[in-house]
């Protein structure tokens, strides 16, 4: 930081400025001040506030984090479902597959192979980068496809998995089979008594998503050169912009236990047998 | 318990175990039977250790005859060649071979993998013992890990990582430590369900002594959840490993790992595919033979959680 010349003075004088020659006690109290009113420190080296950089960098990380939850639902909910409810033949081992596939092949890689054919050899996307919706809505649209897709594979592999083991215990339970003596359709079971029963797991899996989406922005955002928060704390960490780094951290853990605390409420609203 | 080789033979003892080798056949035929009966099982193993043997191949003295080449030579007038007869995987920007830095890159991982599946189990089970039985040690240390387990992993590793330094060891107790609350979750619950089992109660009124009870009731009886988790940690501590390296905090580029492989050939995609294909190859069929034994232990440990009736 001081530059390959710098003297002791120097040294100390940085220290000094950044807070570092206090105890690492006294460091942390003012730290969890500073946090408690708002302040959530400034960049070692842009000097930009934390708050400056997460407003110019959130755009990016909501539009892929939503799209790539979206899609993931939009997928994962009816895969699973459908492979429960085939269990067995050929569809579920086929989306089973799938789902373990999502699961394992790691993000970065497969986002790499997406660039490699779709931007380089068929020239459909952008290799990298981001626009922004109001500069060019179709440009948005294009940067975002494949950075959305990839979340959107290793999101919907996690929700296929939960929701199938859920759904599969329900139909073990006896009410189902008291369904199916009352004669009723296939149909009427499975999305009368069926899904109903099952939903509450299938909350659970929200939980879940979140903490995927939260790590595969960060991986997605570096693959695809995407200027968002996950970018924001890739680089810092790489820098060491610790401030940057630590408040961060702070930022997405508490929007974690945020998201968790929503989907433990929402128990409450689908199951009466829950209190709080 | 090993037969007793004192005792007279003349006596006929029907409680007697059956000689070793009887028993180690026995083991062969149900293994094989088990292997046949859960194909997820059987790929999931047999990929396992195919990489194993790249793993040991590399580590042997028989090294430079199976990877070809010294991973770390460098030869900048053979940078970015396209695979070929000479450069199986092709070369990367500094010429390195990519198919030597792939096969040293198995032994990287492994290691990684086996190193936090082992410590994990170590730490997560003698904690979810301890926290199972002593409520003061339950309210803290779970309070604990709560907090732990509110960061997602992979960045909560990141941070850690980005303190302590990128080392191989360090990027280990990284993984460790991230991964050591769901574990000491899973031990605990069984163990809380498990001391209420008769036969513990039966083992307390038979005047057996909590460490008694503890050793030969409870802790032989949480290994398969434990094996269970065991197997997913192994293939995610790998999987975490390569995600670091790729994101340029983790292994160190001296030691080749495909996380390091893929992140160097990030920036050579329109010049150098290979560099980052390859490894990811080798890194996401590791991976998910890691998962394929997962699922197919648990069907084979724990029928209740299997998907068909």
């Amino acid at each position: 930081m001081a530059g390959d010349y710098a003297g002791p003075d120097d040294v100390k004088l940085i220290r000094a400025e950044l807070g570092l020659d206090k105890p690492v006690s006294t460091q942390f109290v003012e730290w969890v001040g500073r946090t408690l009113r708002g302040d959530l420190g400034r960049s070692i080296y842009s000097g930009k506030s934390v708050m400056e950089l997460v407003k110019a960098r959130i755009g990016p990380t909501l539009s892929l984090t939503i799209g790539g939850g979206l899609l993931a639902v939009a997928i994962g909910i009816p895969l699973g479902v459908f492979a429960a409810w085939k269990a067995g033949s050929r569809w579920d081992r086929g989306i089973q597959i799938f789902a373990a596939l999502g699961i394992s092949i790691p993000g970065f890689w497969l986002g790499f192979i997406m660039i490699l054919a779709f931007a380089v050899f068929l020239r459909w996307f952008p290799v990298i980068g981001y626009v922004s919706p109001t500069e060019n809505f179709m440009g948005w649209v294009r940067s975002i496809t494949l950075p959305v897709i990839l979340l959107a594979i290793n999101g919907s592999s996690i929700i296929i998995r939960m929701t199938r083991a859920s759904i599969l215990e329900v139909l073990r339970e006896d009410y189902i089979r008291t369904a199916r003596a009352k004669g009723l359709t296939n149909k009427a079971v499975l999305f009368r008594h069926a899904l109903r029963g099952g939903a509450i797991p299938i909350i659970t899996v929200v939980g879940a998503l979140a903490a995927g989406l939260l790590t595969g922005v960060v991986v997605t955002e570096t693959v695809f050169t995407i200027p968002g928060l996950g970018r924001l704390i890739a680089e810092t960490v790489q820098t060491r912009d610790f401030p940057v780094v630590q408040s961060m951290l702070m930022l997405l853990a508490s929007l974690y236990v945020f998201i968790n605390l929503c989907v433990d409420l929402a128990y409450v609203f689908f199951d009466p047998r829950v209190r709080l | 318990m090993i037969p007793d080789t004192d005792a007279s033979i003349s006596e006929v003892d029907i409680y007697e175990d059956p000689p070793l080798i009887v028993r180690f056949r026995k083991i062969i035929t149900t293994t094989r039977r088990t292997l046949k009966s859960n194909p997820n099982l059987l790929v999931g193993t047999v990929i396992i250790a195919f990489m194993l043997l790249i793993a040991l191949l590399t580590f042997l003295p028989t090294k430079d005859f199976v990877a070809r080449y010294n991973p770390q030579d460098l030869a900048l007038q053979e940078r970015l060649e396209s695979p070929s007869g000479t450069h199986w995987f092709g070369t990367d920007s500094l010429g390195r071979d990519v198919y030597a830095r792939t096969l040293h890159g198995a032994k990287t991982s492994l290691r990684v993998g086996a190193a936090v599946a082992i410590l994990v189990t170590i730490v997560g089970v003698s904690l979810g013992v301890l926290v199972g039985y002593n409520r003061v040690a339950d309210n803290i240390v779970m309070r604990f890990m709560d907090g732990m387990m509110s960061f997602p992993t992979l960045i909560l590793a990141l941070a850690l990582v980005a303190t302590l330094g990128s080392s191989l060891n360090n990027v280990i107790l990284v993984i460790v430590i991230v991964d050591t609350p769901s574990m000491t979750r899973a031990v605990r619950a069984v163990v809380l369900s498990l001391r209420e089992r008769t036969y513990v109660d039966a083992a307390r009124a038979s005047g057996a002594s909590t460490k008694r009870i503890l050793f030969f009731h409870i802790v032989p009886n949480t290994l398969a959840p434990v094996i269970i988790q065991a197997s997913v940690f192994f293939g995610g501590a790998i999987l975490t490993e390569a995600a670091l390296g790729f994101l340029g905090v983790g292994t160190p580029d001296f030691i080749p790992s495909w996380g390091n492989i893929i992140s160097a050939g990030r920036g050579y995609i329109r010049v150098g595919f290979w560099i980052a294909f390859f490894p990811g190859v080798f890194l996401a069929l590791t991976v998910f033979a890691a998962n394929l034994l997962g699922d197919g232990l648990r069907d084979v440990l724990d029928p209740r959680l299997r998907g068909e009736e």
